[in-house]
């Protein structure tokens, strides 16, 4: 039975939750008031800076050309792809490195200096390596994901609690048991964080990928639109990420909360 | 045969890059069967060296231990290095998996020691709901699961306030007691030493090396606990 202070309480709360969504929703209302109305009155060039309606038309023409769900289910489909793979390839080495003591030493200076590259960098030698494909797409996206995620996953297994690694061993724990007792489940707050960020990451490296080279996807109209200045393409694309940023954040706090129980 | 554990002229020398540091010096004593035995000695005189030199965790410099066939010896720490992750009951079983040793007997071994120490009820709470003297009771129960012959207590009641020390400490005094083990407890609180042991050794600053040793043969802890205070702070 819920006390009259506490229905209040859970009230309050929620009413406070409604107010800030309200808010929410109602600055973005404002914006795009803003936006058609000053492109309306000429205030601002609607052909370099669009307009809501302008972008509208261009999702409804995308869809009628059945070009919409293309783009965004090909960019959807390579940050999966480069999310699943960065995070099992970056579990899989930290692990590795984590077993191997010298390894890790070895690779150390390497991780930090490849994490420290502008990976765009890497660009056109990865088109060259991999082909002006779907591949290199990914493997610039693994190139910004994979590192990150080893470097904090290998950080968080080894600032694991030295004196719990002493407890295992004094019921003589070998390493894989240390690995399996300790070090994995002991850590897995700190691999969801590092998948989370890695959401981001493949998101940008996905992005900078199709900018370099593609031929379908969110980031080839947005470098499409601005190779023939059609700026409304442009727009579409980011208004297009930043539904797919939503859909991707629903995702992984749905994932998040499953783990959580 | 008494005799549990037998330490003959042990050292234990660090080294780091700038230097080495020398934790234990030629430290020899015996330990027998229903030993309760404190080590005492300034911070950093390594006692807790001793500990994990005779647990295994670390191998010695000089010296032996000698221990008897099939010993088993059961560690516990200064904080009780439960796992968040686990329930009460998930973190007694922890040594038992380990040692590949979950036969039916272990287990209902754990069931009984958690009913008698008033946990079962407990068992399926995860520990960050128990409190301190709770959790050492699961800590000290994870330990005795592997049925050890000598427990090692590393100050283990250091992280708690001042009524909870004593009333754990007389808990787990009382376990031990009851359940036949031998206990080395690392402290350097005098008047722990004298109330849970029976003998204890004093160990001089680093290198150590043991100053003297006393055997608690009546109640006069005062008397005892002048000594020590002595040989501890006294130039």
């Amino acid at each position: 039975m819920k006390s009259k202070g506490y229905i209040n309480y859970l009230k309050r709360k929620r009413n406070y939750a409604i107010k800030v969504f309200l808010t929410q929703f109602f600055l973005i209302i404002l914006f795009l008031i803003l936006w058609q109305f000053l492109t309306d009155k000429k205030i601002i060039d609607s052909f370099l800076l669009s307009s809501p309606k302008k972008v509208y038309n261009t999702i409804i023409s995308l869809y009628k050309d059945n070009n919409l769900f293309n783009h965004i289910f090909i960019t959807f489909y390579e940050i999966i792809i480069s999310f699943i793979i960065g995070n099992i390839l970056g579990l899989l080495i930290s692990s590795i490195l984590w077993f191997n003591k010298f390894l890790s030493k070895v690779f150390d200076p390497f991780l930090t200096i490849i994490n420290s590259l502008p990976k765009v960098a890497f660009g056109p030698l990865i088109i060259v390596c991999f082909g002006a494909n779907i591949n290199s797409i990914i493997i610039m996206s693994l190139l910004i994901s994979l590192i990150i995620s080893i470097i904090s996953i290998t950080n968080a297994f080894s600032s694991s609690d030295k004196n719990k690694i002493k407890l295992l061993q004094s019921f003589g724990a070998n390493k894989y048991q240390i690995y399996k007792y300790l070090i994995l489940p002991g850590n897995k707050n700190k691999i969801i964080e590092t998948f989370k960020l890695n959401i981001s990451m493949c998101f940008v490296g996905t992005i900078m990928g199709e900018l370099l080279v593609s031929k379908e996807g969110i980031g080839y109209l947005i470098i499409y639109g601005s190779q023939i200045f059609n700026m409304n393409l442009v727009i579409t694309g980011v208004v297009l990420l930043i539904i797919l940023t939503i859909i991707l954040y629903i995702i992984v706090n749905y994932f998040e909360k499953i783990s959580r129980n | 045969m008494n005799n549990l554990l037998e330490v003959k002229n042990l050292s234990k020398t660090y080294y780091t890059k700038e230097k080495e540091i020398k934790a234990l010096d030629n430290i020899s004593f015996k330990i027998n069967k229903d030993d309760y035995i404190a080590i005492i000695g300034p911070s950093g005189s390594g006692k807790s060296t001793l500990l994990s030199l005779l647990s295994g965790n670390e191998k010695e410099t000089c010296g032996n231990i000698i221990k008897k066939d099939n010993l088993k010896i059961g560690y516990m720490f200064q904080s009780d290095l439960l796992f968040e992750w686990l329930t009460v009951y998930e973190n007694c079983l922890l040594g038992l998996k380990i040692s590949n040793d979950l036969t039916k007997e272990n287990i209902s071994n754990v069931i009984r020691l958690l009913k008698k120490y008033d946990l079962y009820e407990f068992k399926d709470n995860y520990p960050k709901s128990l409190s301190g003297g709770m959790r050492q009771r699961v800590a000290l129960i994870r330990t005795l699961v592997i049925k050890p012959d000598i427990l090692l207590l590393d100050e283990p009641f250091s992280k708690l306030d001042y009524q909870n020390r004593l009333i754990v400490s007389s808990d787990v005094i009382n376990i031990i007691k009851n359940e036949k083990i031998s206990l080395i407890l690392v402290t350097h609180d005098i008047n722990e030493a004298i109330r849970m042991c029976d003998r204890i050794i004093v160990f001089s600053k680093r290198p150590s090396v043991i100053k003297k040793e006393y055997i608690i043969k009546n109640d006069d802890y005062q008397k005892y606990y002048d000594m020590i205070w002595n040989d501890l702070y006294e130039k």
